[in-house]
Formats: structure tokens, sequence, C-alpha cells
């Protein structure tokens, strides 16, 4: 193995020699097995995080005779060849057979790194920085004055306002639909089970069953898949990286809402382990997105726009962060929860007037909301629902007892098990998902197949496991069927839980009477609903994953309640509590596979209306969000690392502070002049795919030449001016028709080089950049540090940092994906650094 | 639940204000409104203190009689009486059909005459008011219990509760002068009386009917089930197609029969679970289990695999990690040390990128 290493170190040091990147070793990193790297390929090695002992970075800064030694930093991939003691030629041969098979599996995964190693390269950034050009100075100057400002002021109030009221509109609308549809459904469904009980046809309901969710969940799926991807699943990981400042195409369009709503509606009526409560957050930043710019793009091209004051991705990103509260604060009735799930999970910029009118936002739709539904219910002034999922007040109050603390803790550690086991199948999934399952008709029909399976297997533990009770359920509209329950007033305990929706069954678990539910059905529940919950989530329809999470955990809390009821003789008056352990193991289960905690808190707080019971919720969110974080990242961040997004965390990776701009900056720059002919343009918009470019001047009268920054030039922009025709030939006076405005009306732009045409005349004409570039970019000098790059880019939110030599001139530029490419973890406790790799897509 | 517990608090209610009628009817006809309210209050410790003073009070009447004497008669007229009593035989009539008939249930069917009789002598003497006899006055409006009104209420309660008028044709009922009931079954009634008949005349052949009414089975035969089952499956498919009809008002009486006749078929003859049934059942099941085994292991091998193509960044060379690179001064310090580095240190404008040297 020794000789092994010595041979191909030279091969990876002369290759990597161009891109390996030196930092610190700690103690942890060190003892990474030596015999691992070997079997790394060395084409492959090129973006691995070097650790250097500290008297080899000496030996570096004098001489440029670096050892390079590549070592993965990535512990969890164990590549612990181990060296092996061959006693006998049988085990020598066994074991090196034993090492080619083990060498193909590496190649095998190196030839496609793992999903969570790399960015993807479509994603490009915001603009969360205002470009401060001529045309933007100008137009400043004309609304120079208090009371322009006040209107703008209260402009965004009022757009605030109107995101509230469209949330809560949509939320009442799809509550109302779910509920009534869902209950003809399961009524007919309940008809047919129970006629077919005593008549021996019971082949019809799950026919029957298995029908209306095959088509209902096909349409939905079909209709997410077809019309907007983007509206898959619940949402807020996209949204959670559009905060954080990723342009994801297609997110906040009309599409993408027709999608996101009708498709909730279709997988939670189609009997998919899923919730409308993501897919809220989702489709109030929809609304807000759509508030913000003023205009609704339909999908023949056609739009209508009211006003466009707002269309810059630092006033939408705000309005958004509004939006995604008061999604969540409509579908909880949780609107202080709402603001700090925005704040949690999702804003990366935030002050406190943003705050006020996140919050301000939030209420409204929690009002709205309340009102609404309170309507439906035919009493609109009692304002008695507040949400879409509501946990009901419980009967009686939800004291706790010390003694009872241990307990709770013991259900956080398992619901943090839970959960991360929950992240680490769906994970599995998800990849073979993306690997193998990537055409669109195979995931409608996926689909298809999952709500199959879910009406069968509900059918089979309705008809299995024939748990009768005597009990009333709690709620009054509660489906229940009789089935092969014989006597006056039984029935099947799981019907309450199987003919409902999701949230109806949260609902039964949280609430039923002790001894409703038997132990040996909610065991049976808990597998089947955790194995369907992890198997819905990620499939191509619109689904969110608070309620099947919440599920999960109510009816194992349940069964941790029975037990101790069980355990402590004389504890009748316990048995009014076992909902208080169900809410327990719903929060355990929620914080271990989302791992989000404050905002749960408050969410689980509002959703119960018990401020007393806050302190144990508190303390399981806690411990499950440790347990869990022991294990993997949670849900969502899983979902963020898989779709390769450039996320940039709020600190900067430790242990990088010897890393320069200059090596992490993308290099050869591409540069215009401020005035430059057409051609010239129009090929480099063709030939690259970066999105700024910085504009110099070059005086070449002194030598040698010297060169100066006189801006930035963004590709939207260049791509604008093209399209009107902003160019003149050589020596005349180049059209100045352009305005602001006219950048707000292509807000957003996706437009492409190749649908502008230019004809060949036009191509030798010039273009004067100098009233559309940004002036004054911000600059770093190559030698700053990777945590003040870090700093500057994540704290101003920009998209583009030019890198400057002492001289001030450009020499490359660092954008989100150079930064985001280093990501810090920490799993089993070893905190580790990753350098990712980026995949063209 | 509630209604149950309703209908057996108005039954209760009903028999308690009877009975008491029944035992007062006598007095009550002759003594005034006054008597009966205070007979009601009184307890018998001071019952006698109050003969005493009674008897003080009206000694100028009738002297020395009992109590349940009262002030003479002459504001109740005779017509008024006849109603009473009437009402009163027709209401105790009725109520002990009513009981007599709650088990097995046949209330409706066979209370009719009497309830209608009641109801009818209840409606005379509504109508009875100042323009003829004034019997409306005296009998209901003069004192706070309304005990015909209660009675009456209590009746009307009770059959409407058990949905009664579900089994008669609509507006077939009539109650003459004499108090002669007509009536006229309803055709699903008739329907489902012969079915029930059909049924239970072919189950009854298999069943011991024992001496209170219940059912034993004299040997498990499931032959009851394959010969009896046409009767039962279209008395049992008539029933719901009445329910569906009537949105689930039903008269009492086929309800109880049908209930009935459903837990013997199910509970006593076990003729309900089907073996063949749950063979379907489990195919269905057994190919759900292998329908995602099976999308998946296709998808497997037969979906296209996508490759992730990995994206060679634009990097610079190694000499730019100097931290003094891109200075144009040239400083040989490094030079010696990368054989490749000569030309190194200096920007080249080439068109409009900045190169930087590569190796």
């Amino acid at each position: 193995m020794a000789s092994a290493v010595a041979d191909k170190e030279p091969k990876i040091g002369s290759n990597d020699d161009l891109n390996s990147i030196s930092v610190e070793p700690n103690g942890e990193i060190t003892h990474e097995p030596e015999n691992g790297r070997v079997e790394q390929p060395k084409r492959n090695v090129k973006f691995t995080v070097t650790p250097v002992s500290d008297s080899e970075h000496e030996a570096t800064a004098k001489n440029d005779n670096r050892p390079e030694q590549p070592v993965s930093f990535d512990v969890l991939d164990g590549d612990n060849n181990d060296t092996y003691n061959l006693q006998n030629s049988i085990t020598a041969l066994l074991s090196s057979k034993f090492r080619d098979i083990q060498k193909k599996l590496k190649q095998y995964g190196l030839e496609s790194p793992r999903f969570r190693k790399r960015l993807v390269s479509k994603w490009e950034s915001l603009n969360y920085d205002i470009c401060e050009n001529v045309l933007y100075l100008k137009e400043r100057d004309k609304h120079k004055s208090k009371k322009w400002v006040t209107l703008r002021w209260i402009h965004r109030w009022v757009i605030m306002f109107m995101i509230g009221i469209g949330t809560a509109l949509l939320a009442a609308a799809i509550h109302a639909i779910v509920e009534n549809l869902a209950h003809l459904k399961f009524e007919l469904v309940k008809d047919y089970l129970d006629h077919c009980a005593k008549e021996g046809c019971l082949y019809q309901p799950v026919l029957i069953w298995m029908a209306i969710n095959v088509v209902v969940t096909m349409a939905g799926a079909a209709l997410v898949t077809f019309l907007q991807p983007k509206a898959a699943g619940s949402g807020i990981p996209f949204i959670k990286s559009y905060l954080n400042g990723v342009k994801i195409p297609g997110l906040l369009t009309f599409r993408a809402f027709i999608a996101k709503t009708v498709g909730v509606v279709c997988s939670i009526l189609g009997g998919l382990a899923c919730g409308k409560e993501g897919p809220m957050a989702h489709s109030g930043s929809i609304i807000a997105a759509g508030l913000g710019r003023g205009r609704i793009n339909f999908c023949a091209g056609k739009s209508c726009s009211l006003y466009d004051s707002f269309r810059n991705d630092h006033e939408i990103r705000d309005f958004v962060a509004g939006g995604a509260a008061s999604g969540v604060s409509s579908a909880f009735g949780a609107p202080i929860g709402g603001t700090l799930f925005s704040l949690e999970e999702a804003a990366s910029f935030w002050n406190q007037d943003l705050t006020w009118r996140v919050f301000f936002a939030s209420m409204i739709a929690c009002f709205g909301t309340n009102f609404l539904i309170s309507s439906i219910n035919g009493h609109p002034t009692k304002l008695s629902a507040p949400g879409l999922v509501r946990f009901n007040v419980f009967k009686y109050d939800l004291n706790f007892d010390l003694i009872e603390i241990p307990v709770f803790i013991f259900m956080a550690v398992v619901g943090g098990l839970l959960g991360a086991l929950f992240v680490v199948l769906n994970y599995k999934l998800t990849v073979f998902r993306q690997k193998y399952l990537n055409k669109n008709w195979i995931k409608v029909v996926e689909a298809g197949v999952v709500s199959v399976v879910s009406a069968a297997i509900a059918f089979g533990l309705l008809v299995g496991i024939n748990d009768c009770t005597t009990e009333h359920p709690s709620d009054h509209h509660a489906v229940t069927s009789k089935l092969y329950c014989k006597g006056e007033g039984e029935h099947n305990s799981l019907s309450t839980l199987f003919l409902t929706t999701p949230e109806g069954c949260l609902k039964a678990l949280l609430h039923d009477p002790y001894g409703f539910h038997g132990p040996v059905s909610l065991v049976a529940f808990v597998c089947i609903f955790f194995f369907m919950g992890v198997w819905t989530y990620g499939l191509s329809v619109s689904s969110g994953v608070f309620i099947p999470a919440l599920a999960i955990g109510a009816a194992w809390g349940r069964l941790v309640g029975i037990g101790v009821i069980n355990m402590l003789p004389d504890s009748t008056h316990l048995q009014i509590d076992v909902g208080k352990y169900a809410l327990i193991g719903a929060a355990c289960q929620l914080g271990g596979i989302l791992r989000t905690t404050i905002s749960l808190t408050v969410i689980l707080v509002e959703c119960t209306g018990d401020i007393s019971f806050g302190l144990p919720i508190m303390i399981v969110l806690m411990i499950s969000k440790w347990v869990g974080d022991f294990i993997t990242t949670g849900l969502y961040d899983m979902n963020v690392e898989v779709l390769g997004m450039p996320m940039l965390p709020f600190d900067c990776p430790p242990l990088t502070e010897d890393l320069r701009a200059s090596d992490i900056m993308s290099q050869p720059l591409y540069t215009f002049k401020p005035k430059e002919t057409v051609r010239n343009i129009y090929s480099m918009l063709q030939q690259e795919t970066f999105c700024g470019f910085p504009v110099i001047e070059e005086d070449t009268s002194t030598t040698p030449r010297q060169i100066k920054l006189k801006g930035l030039i963004l590709r939207h922009q260049l791509l604008l001016l093209l399209h009107k025709k902003i160019f003149c030939p050589p020596g005349q006076v180049q059209p100045r028709n352009v305005k602001l405005k006219d950048f707000r009306d292509f807000y957003p732009m996706y437009m492409k080089v190749e649908e502008i045409e230019i004809s060949e005349e036009e191509m030798d004409y010039e273009m004067d950049l100098k009233p559309y570039y940004n002036p004054t970019p911000y600059t770093v000098e190559s030698i700053f540090s990777l945590p003040r790059v870090f700093n500057l880019f994540r704290g101003l939110g920009l998209r583009h940092l030019i890198v400057v030599n002492d001289k001030n001139v450009p020499i490359g530029m660092v954008t989100r994906k150079d930064l985001a490419k280093f990501r810090v973890g920490s799993k089993r406790g070893i905190v580790k650094i990753e350098h990712l790799n980026i995949e063209d897509k | 639940m509630k209604s149950s517990i309703h209908s057996f608090l108005s039954v209760f209610n009903l028999l308690l204000v009877v009975t008491f009628l029944d035992g007062v009817s006598g007095t009550l006809t002759e003594s005034s409104d006054l008597t009966s309210r205070t007979s009601l209050l009184l307890n018998s410790n001071i019952l006698k203190q109050f003969e005493r003073d009674y008897n003080l009070l009206f000694s100028s009447e009738k002297a020395g009689n009992s109590i349940t004497d009262s002030v003479p008669s002459t504001n109740i007229t005779n017509p008024c009486k006849e109603y009473l009593s009437k009402f009163s035989e027709e209401a105790a009539t009725f109520v002990k059909c009513a009981v007599d008939k709650s088990r097995p249930f046949s209330l409706c069917i066979s209370c009719i005459d009497s309830y209608e009789g009641a109801r009818s002598m209840y409606d005379k003497i509504e109508q009875d008011d100042n323009t003829k006899g004034g019997c409306h006055t005296m009998l209901l409006d003069n004192d706070r219990v309304q005990v015909l009104h209660e009675i009456n209420k209590n009746m009307k309660a009770l059959w409407d509760n058990a949905v009664c008028d579900a089994c008669f044709k609509s507006n077939s009922i009539n109650v003459d002068n004499n108090g002669t009931v007509t009536y006229t079954l309803s055709q699903g009634t008739v329907q489902f009386l012969t079915l029930y008949y059909n049924t239970s005349t072919c189950i009854r052949k298999y069943l011991n009917v024992s001496e209170y009414g219940g059912f034993e089975v004299e040997s498990v035969n499931s032959s009851v089930c394959d010969e009896c089952r046409t009767f039962y499956k279209a008395l049992n498919t008539h029933f719901v197609d009445m329910q569906k009809a009537s949105s689930h008002h039903v008269c009492m009486d086929l309800v109880d029969k049908m209930n009935h006749t459903r837990l013997v078929w199910g509970s006593t003859l076990h003729c309900t679970e089907s073996y063949k049934e749950n063979m379907k059942i489990i195919a269905i099941g057994i190919f759900m289990l292998f329908l995602p085994v099976i999308f998946y292991v296709s998808g497997r091998f037969c979906g296209q695999r996508k490759q992730i193509k990995l994206m060679t960044q634009k990097r610079m060379s190694k000499k730019a990690r100097e931290y003094h690179y891109g200075s144009f001064n040239e400083d040989s310090e490094s030079e010696g040390l990368d054989s490749h580095s000569s030309e190194a240190h200096a920007v080249v404008y080439r068109g409009n990128k900045i190169i930087l040297p590569t190796e």
C-alpha cells in the first residue's frame, strides 16, 4: 500500500496543484486514515479540501514545493480500506477480490458523486443589492420628495395587508373544498364498507377507494409535473433557498400557484399521507410575489400589470418573506409562529421594519382565515377557527408534573431518532427518484402507485385489525364505520384514522378519549404511516410534511401515554391525559424531522392554545433537534442539498481563514469597455454563462498599460439593451429611450441571448454602456481572506464581488457558488468541512 | 342515544301523568282546578290541617264531605266533562298500548286507534272555544300545569319520535265523529311487512323461539343462510331503499323489525361472513403489495440513469495564489520555484478577457 501512495502522489499533486486549497487542520480531521485517499482517482480530486499541517504550511509559504496530500474530509464516506495482514494465500486472494469490489464500488460512486456533495450550476443568485446606475440616480432625482417616500411606505404596508387577505382567502377556499369533498368521499367508502361487511362484497369498497385515489392523485401529479414542476413537494425548501438569495425561475409564477393549490387539493383527496400546510407557505409566497410585482403572467404570455415600483429582487424578497409567514400563519392559526418561521427558516436579511410588516401580514392572514372559516362553519362573529389545522382546545388543562419530564425527554430522543430515520430513508428515495425516475410520465405513475397502495393498506388495516370500540370520537363529524363490529354502538376505531384526511386523523389521535385506540392498532398505524410519509414526501405532487409528521408522532405518543398509564397503578386520572402525550409525541416527531425549534415551539403552542404547556414542548423540540442533528441534517436542508442549491449559511465555514479571495475567485475574467461593439457583447453572452461583467477602461498611452475598473454590468441589462436595440453606428448618438421602467417591465428576466435577433450590419454598431452599468460595484482585494469575503457577500446580499489586485485591476469574480462550495456540517459529533463539486445542468 | 333517552323520558312522563290522571280522574271531573292544584301541592302532614280549614271555609256548601269535594261544579259544563272523560279514556288506552307494544316494537300500527282517538278529542277540546261551549278555556287555560296539554304533547312526541306517520299513507288517517279511526298502511310498509313475513317464516324454521322472545339456534346449519338469503336480501334492499327515499325517516316499527332480523341474521345465524370474498380481497392485497415492487424494480432497470456531469470551474493558475499576484512589478523571488512561471505576474488583456497565464 505504501508504494502505491508513493506512486500516485506526484500525479495527484500535479493535477491537483491548480485547485487544491489548503486548510488548517484540526485534531479530528487529521486522524483520517491515510490509505483512504489512495483510492481516489486523480481527476476527481480536483476540489478536495486539503488539510495541511502547520509546519507544512509554513514551508509552503516559503517555497512553493507544497506537498499535496488531498484528503477527503467526508468522514461519513468511511473509506477505510484497512491494511490486511495477509496470512495465507486464500485470505490474500479473498482480500484482493474484496478490494477489487470495493474499488469498483468506489469508482461507481465517484463517477456520479453523491447528490448532497454538489451544487448545480443552473441556480443563479438574486440581486439584493440595488444597481445604482445613472438611470437609477436620475429617477431618484425625480422622486426626491418626502411625499414620495411616505407613499412608498404606505404602499408597502397596503401590499402586506393584501398579502394577508389573499392568503386567508386561499386558505379558506382550500379548507372548504378539501373538507367537503373528503367527507363525501369517505362517506361513500364507509357506506360501501358497512354494507359489504354484511353482504360479503368487500372488494367493492376497496376498488372504489383505489379508483378514486388513483384518478385524483394522478390528475394532481400530472398538473404539477407538466404545468410547473417547481410546485412539487411542500415548497418550503425552495422558498428557503429563494429567501437566502437563490434565483429559482418559475417558483413564484401564476402557473406554480395553480399547480400548487389545485395540486394540494388533489393530493389530499387522493388519499396521500400529506397535509396542506407546507404548500400554504409556498402559495402565500406566490401571492406575495404577485402582489409585489403588481402583475400576473398568465399562461399564454398575456399579463395584466397594475404597478411596477417594487419590481426588483430586493423588494420582492421582502414581500415573499411576508407571504411565507402569512401562509404558515393561516395554516396553523399562528401569527407569531409564522413570523418566526419566516425568520428562522428563511429570511437572510432581516430588520425591524420588515419584521413588523411580516408580522402585520401574518396577523391579517390569521384573522382573515379565522373569519372566513368561521363563516363557513356558520357563525362568522365567533372567530373560533383561526387556522386550517387546529389542535382544538384540549378539554382538560394540560397540567404536567415534574415526574413526567423524564418521560418527555425519552420521547424527545425517540422523536429525534425517528426523525433522522425519516430523513435518511427519504434521502435514499429522493436520490433513487432523481437517478432513475426522471421521466415525467413515470413521476405521475409513481404518484398513482403510492395512492393506490395507500388505499389498499388503509383498507387492509381496517379489515385486518378489527379493533372495535364503543367510545365516541371527539369529532362529531367523523366518519365511523361499523365494519365487522357487531355490538350496539360499536364501531371500528381505526376508521376515524383512515376514513378522514390526515388532518382529521391527527385531531382524532390528539383528542379521542382513552381506550378509543387500542395499542395494536396504534402500532400498526405508526409503522404504516411512517413509511407512507417517507414514501409520499418527494413525489411529484403538491404535498406538505407537517401533518403526516405530527400524525406519526401523535400515534406513538399516544402509545407511550397508554404505556405510562398502565405502568403507574391507580392512575385513572391520567387517562384523560393521553392526548397530552400524543401532543408531545407529535412535537418530538416534527422537531426530529424538520429541526426548527423556535418557530415550531411557537406554532405548536399557538395551535394548542395553552401557554403553560409551552415548557415541555420547548424541551422536547430542543432535545429532538440535538438528537436528530447528531445523525443527519433536517429534511428541508436535505432537500436543499439534493437540489444543489448554493445556499449561504449564516457564517463562513471555520478553518478557512487562510484561503484568499484569489483562491476562490473565478478566473479568467471577461470584461467590457465602456463603449463596446455589439458583436463582442453578443458573442460573449453566447459563449459565457457569467451574469456579471466588469467594465474597464484601458489607458494605452502609458506603459505599462493602465487598466481601470469603471463598473459592473449585468447580463440581464445587456440582454435588454440588445433587445431594445440601444446601439448605434460608431460616432453617432445612441438612442436613450430606455428608462428604468423598461428594466422593471422585464423583471424577472428569463430571456435568452439566442432569442434576440441582430442583423449582421448591427453587429458592428457600438453600444455605450455608461448610463447602464453600476459605477460603484463592491470590490475586494485579492488578499482578502475567505471569511471577510464571505461576510461582505452575505451581509450585503451581493451577487457579484469583483476581486482586484493592488492596482485596482479586476482579476477575478467571486459569486455565490464560489462561497457556497465550502460547506460545514457536523455528523455524529464530528465537524466536517466539505468542498462541493459543481454539476453542469 | 340522545333521542332514545328523550323518548324514554317522554314515555315515563306520560306514564306518570296518566297514572295520576287515572287515579284522580273521578274526582277531577267534579272538582275545580283549584282543588286539583292544591291536592297536588299538599303532602299528607299538612293534609289534615288543610282539611280543617277547607271544611271551615266551604262548610256552607257541603259540610262534612271529604277534601276531594269542592266548590259546586256549576262552573264546569257537561259537554266539557264528557270531553274530559273521553280524552282520559283514549289517552289511558294509548299509554297502555304503547307500553305493551314497546317490545317487540310495534307501537305505530298497533296503537294508532287510541292515539288518533285521543288526538282528535284533544283537537275538539281545543276548537271548542267561547263561541261554542267554552271548553277550551275551561279545560286547557285554567291552570299552570296544563295536564291535558302536557299529555297530548307527550303522546305526540312519542308518536313523532317513532316516525309513526311514515308507516301510513299520507292523509289516509281519518277520524269520524263517532271516534272510529280509519287508516291505510303505506305501500312501502305493506311490502316490507310481506317481505318480513317471508323472511321470518323462513328463518323461524331453524330457530327455537324461547319463552322470552329470544332466539336460540337449533343447529348451526349453513343451509339456513342459503335458503333464506334471497328473502333476506329482498327485505334488506327494500329497507335500504325506503331509508334512502325518506332520508332515514322510516317508521320505527319497520326499523325495529329490520334491526332484529339483521341481528339474527348476523350474530345468531352467522350468515354474513363469506370466505369466498376474503379470497378476492387477499388477491387484491397481494397484487397491491407487488405493485410498488414491480414499479421500482422496473424503474431501476428500465429507467435511463441520469449521469451527473461535473463542471470544471474556471480557475486561475497556482501562481495566482501569490499574495502579490497581478501586480506589475516583476518580482523574481518566486521565479525559480516554478518552471513555467516566467511569464507570470502579468495581466494580459486580450480582446475582452483578462487572462492570467496558465501553466
